[in-house]
């Protein structure tokens, strides 16, 4: 028995099956589902982000063309006692604020995390200042913490401690930024942590207890540990959210008084679009990214030989 | 080493679900105590509340001469093993099982003593480095059992340790099981829900239903003379047949049998046949009508499924429990509600052939009765 | 996931000690509850005053009467139609064009094998490293080559699809069944029917996450409106507020009115859609 003959289909159609592969292929359709993503990703992130660095290398006031100055601004940037003071303003803000809210978080969530009465209503109470926009809470703050009408101070008075000057104190309006901004992301921290704290299963804390741990020593040994992960994400995404602080000076001390809030992103607005100096503001950015980027990395190092993953 | 008591106990949670009602149990100093039965009828409860995991709503617990019913579960001198084992996650085996200690504040060189010796006898010295993670179901689960035994308490319970385990690693730590507590002599509270580990652990069974206690002795006393239909039903493999049937005059009839009884009156009720108690029927013995629909060898013998020629038994205490089993799994020829399922196991030379009906006789030294309302033993 | 549900905490329900007729717990929780609500009533009382009675040393804690119309005098002393209808275009269109054009992405990178795909899913999230800062200026170049500046417009364009949401998606997408498409593909649906007939109608928890984190970040966005918008036309509410303050900076009674006034619809979503908004809050700590 011979086969049957076959022949090789024309060269025009070998083109146009060809063509229709591509056509019908998963190619075209995932490239077409990705583009608009694409798009919009690559014009308003990643051109940003490349042309970022170049305006970092530029002299640019927004209007003039901008001519190119290498690393002029950076070496600016380290001589500007502006700018360090911004660092130490900002690392002094984050060194007290994420440690406040996370364990201040891990705190409340423990202690929301019971079936007492009136939970409910503490729950709320606490993730309710979540609602609050940093405008709203900038302004809360403001006048709550206003030297002469405020109610803070008016307390104070009534317990016979001195009145304080607050944001309008250069020694004082930095923490006053912490508690600010503690009150208003704390029910962040206790949301995540409650979420984590029932995921803790039920007969691990039964067998501490009959291990005979007391219920402190089942927090430390059992509870604390199993929440690693969670304190690491937390701290984490806390400093990263830290070290950006802009929105609720802006709106209480504009940097002041005498520059003692002015954070790194405070004085980056300052630059680029008060004093035009886009390229410095740019250069300014670029650090920042930098540090985020090297801090954080350094906290996923330090968390990884620490935290134990349970999965 | 002090016993276990429970006086008239009994639990009932909010929303009204009672878990254990009034429940009278003793367990001797260094006995293997076994609570069994189906699930939800109150045994995990009862454990916990030895335990101290849960307070009963009424009743007392002692351990020894001490009422326990307020004292916090560290101070009760027990250790438990948990059914998913509850192995800290985020420790070695060794930290596991120093656990207990250090909460304890024993000396470090004694914990490390004890963590040793208890590792070597459970076999898990070489894994003591390892994250529960990183461990079999076996070896975890004799991981949980090192944790309890490290702090030698007075009490060891159980919670259904062997529901995780594959069927042939089950057989094997049965054993060991049995080994341990001939060693050691810690009384035992065990809870499971397989008749298989009740009759072949403990000392003495303690069946439950519905949260009552329906008998409590000897596996073999609970197997030959079950005090109610229940238990006849539940504990044996493959389970007893139960069969509605009429006594009249002295003599019972169901499923074309006849037989003698005395003393019984005039009145329904329910016949208790168990599987192994059947042979192929002989002169002078009572005999089923067995139609045969399904087969099984097993080597050893054979097991038959079949139907006879008599309703099911259903009583208060039966409906709830296992209810797979009473609706069957079997497809029979539907003639009406005469006729119900029945298992009958046979020696391989006997084996019928399937389709057929054939006559099964028993001694009726051999047969229970049981009231079809109350359930109890008629004896 | 909820929170409603408590778990069992040691020995619950299990004996001990009892010294106080109430959990100690109590006093810890009550003070914090005060703490974290005061500013919230102080404002609302603070609303409700006249000039005078806010301006007054001790403070009116309780105001002899409630002066509602602190709420049309900030409304009008403001365009706060604009704040509102600007916020909600702002924020709807953030929204929307997240959830659509996170989806497709999102699927594509989840189910379809095309070439290119894996590098371009780890540059997307590469962009995610880089805070917002660095982007700043170069975004506010463009949008101003886009004539954009000043409108609603442009505080749209830049929001209309984040690489947080296609990545949380995807995640989300792999997460379903594949026998489901696997069986529509086989009766001849097309790609893009089964993303929208059969993945999405699956995934109604994950979009309404991603729905209310985007709805929520932009209606609370402050420093890109700041950066691009000018005038009170335009201006989303939360620019608004500080134009009203900056206008009325004694006025603390119409400011604190104003404020109000732009925490209502946050303020009722969060309480209508309480679980969800918690959810959603969660789930960033869950990825």
């Amino acid at each position: 028995m011979s086969a049957p003959a076959t022949t090789l289909p024309s060269p025009r159609r070998q083109r146009v099956g060809a063509w229709r592969r591509i056509v019908t292929s998963e190619h075209l359709a995932g490239w077409l589902f990705v583009t608009p993503a694409a798009i919009l990703i690559g014009v308003f992130a990643i051109v940003p982000i490349g042309w970022s660095l170049l305006l970092s290398f530029q002299s640019n006031n927004l209007l003039a063309p901008p001519h190119f100055i290498g690393l002029a601004n950076y070496r600016a940037l380290l001589h500007d006692p502006t700018f360090r003071q911004s660092i130490v303003h900002t690392v002094i803000y984050t060194v007290l604020f994420v440690p406040i809210s996370v364990f201040g978080g891990l705190a409340l969530a423990v202690a929301l995390n019971r079936k007492i009465r009136f939970i409910r209503f503490y729950r709320l109470a606490v993730f309710v200042s979540l609602v609050t926009s940093t405008v709203a809470t900038g302004f809360l703050f403001l006048w709550l913490l206003d030297p002469t009408f405020g109610l803070v101070n008016y307390a104070l008075s009534l317990v016979g401690l001195p009145q304080q000057q607050f944001l309008q104190d250069p020694s004082q309006a930095l923490y006053c930024i912490v508690a600010m901004t503690v009150w208003g992301w704390l029910g962040f921290d206790v949301i995540i942590y409650l979420a984590a704290l029932q995921g803790v299963p039920a007969d691990l804390l039964e067998a501490a207890e009959i291990d005979g741990a007391s219920r402190f020593q089942t927090f430390r040994t059992i509870i604390v540990p199993l929440l690693g992960p969670t304190t690491l994400f937390l701290v984490v995404w806390s400093t990263i959210n830290a070290l950006q602080l802009f929105d609720e000076i802006y709106v209480t001390t504009r940097g002041g008084p005498l520059g003692s809030t002015t954070v790194i992103v405070y004085y980056l607005y300052q630059q680029a679009f008060q004093f035009f100096a886009a390229g410095y503001g740019a250069a300014i950015a670029y650090v920042l990214f930098v540090a985020i980027l090297v801090i954080t990395l350094i906290q996923l190092w330090l968390g990884r030989r620490r935290v134990y993953y349970t999965s | 080493m002090p016993g276990v008591t429970l006086e008239a106990v009994r639990k009932e949670f909010p929303g009204g679900t009672v878990a254990v009602d009034d429940l009278t149990l003793e367990v001797a100093d260094g006995e293997f105590m076994i609570l069994v039965g189906p699930s939800g009828c109150g045994k995990t409860t009862a454990l916990r509340m030895i335990a101290g995991l849960e307070t009963p709503s009424a009743g007392t617990i002692r351990i020894g001469e001490r009422v326990v019913n307020d004292v916090p579960a560290r101070d009760r001198d027990i250790a438990m093993v948990f059914q998913n084992y509850a192995l800290y996650p985020h420790m070695t085996v060794r930290r596991n099982l120093a656990y207990p200690l250090r909460q304890r504040r024993v000396a470090k060189a004694e914990i490390a003593r004890r963590v040793n010796e208890v590792a070597e006898m459970l076999g898990v010295e070489t894994l003591l480095e390892r994250r529960p993670a990183q461990l079999s179901g076996g070896q975890r689960q004799r991981v949980a059992m090192g944790r309890a035994l490290v702090r030698e308490p007075a009490v060891f319970l159980l919670d259904e340790p062997l529901s995780n385990l594959d069927a042939k690693l089950r057989v094997y730590t049965r054993a060991s099981l049995k080994r341990l507590h001939a060693r050691l002599g810690v009384t035992t509270i065990y809870v499971t829900h397989d008749q298989v580990e009740a009759m072949t652990l403990g000392h003495r069974i303690a069946v439950l239903a519905d949260g009552r206690l329906q008998q409590l002795g000897a596996p073999q006393e609970v197997y030959d003379r079950p005090a109610n239909a229940f238990v006849a039903g539940f504990i044996g493999s493959p389970p007893m047949n139960l069969l509605r049937g009429r006594a009249q005059g002295g003599r019972i009839e169901t499923g074309g049998m006849s037989f003698e009884r005395p003393g019984v009156g005039d009145r329904d009720v329910i016949v208790g046949v168990r599987p192994e108690t059947l042979s192929p029927a002989r002169d002078g013995l009572p005999a089923l009508e067995f139609r045969v629909d399904v087969v099984e060898p097993l080597g050893d013998e054979v097991i038959v499924h079949g139907s006879v020629a008599a309703a099911r038994a259903q009583t208060a205490a039966l409906a709830g429990s296992d209810s797979d089993t009473q609706t069957g799994a079997l497809a029979l020829d539907d003639e009406g509600a005469g006729r119900s399922e029945a298992i009958a196991r046979l020696d391989p030379l006997d084996r019928p052939t399937e389709g057929t009906t054939i006559r099964l006789g028993v001694d009726p030294a051999d047969i229970h009765l049981f009231d079809p309302d109350s359930g109890t033993a008629i004896r | 996931m909820t929170l409603e549900r408590f778990p069992p905490l040691p020995a619950h329900g299990a004996p001990g000690r009892r010294r106080l007729p109430f959990s100690p717990w109590h006093l810890f929780l009550a003070p914090v509850a005060a703490v974290m609500l005061v500013p919230l009533v102080w404002m609302v009382i603070v609303s409700l005053e006249t000039e005078q009675q806010a301006q007054s040393f001790p403070p009116v804690l309780i105001p002899s009467g409630l002066h509602f119309s602190n709420y049309p005098a900030a409304w009008n002393a403001e365009p706060f139609a604009n704040f509102f209808l600007n916020s909600a275009l702002y924020a709807g269109a953030a929204m929307i064009g997240n959830l659509v054009f996170c989806s497709l992405a999102g699927y594509a990178f989840a189910r379809i094998r095309f070439f290119g795909s894996n590098v371009l899913f780890v540059v997307f999230l590469a962009t995610l490293m880089v805070p917002f800062q660095v982007l700043l200026i170069p975004t506010f170049l463009i949008v101003k080559d886009m004539g954009l500046i000043d409108s609603v417009g442009g505080l749209i364009m830049p929001n209309l699809c984040s690489a947080f949401g296609v990545f949380m998606l995807r995640q989300f997408f792999r997460t379903l069944p594949i026998e489901l498409e696997e069986a529509a593909r086989i009766d001849g649906t097309s790609r893009l029917g089964i993303l929208v007939k059969i993945v999405l109608p699956l995934s109604m928890p994950a979009l309404a996450t991603l729905g209310i984190i985007q709805f929520v970040w932009s209606w609370n966005d402050f420093l890109w409106p700041l950066i691009i918008i000018n005038t009170t036309t335009h201006a989303p509410i939360q620019l608004g507020l500080t134009t009203l303050q900056g206008a009325h900076n004694t006025q603390w009674n119409l400011v604190m009115a104003g404020t109000v006034m732009s925490l209502i619809p946050m303020l009722a979503l969060f309480l209508l859609a309480q679980r969800w908004f918690i959810r959603s809050v969660a789930f960033t700590g869950i990825k």
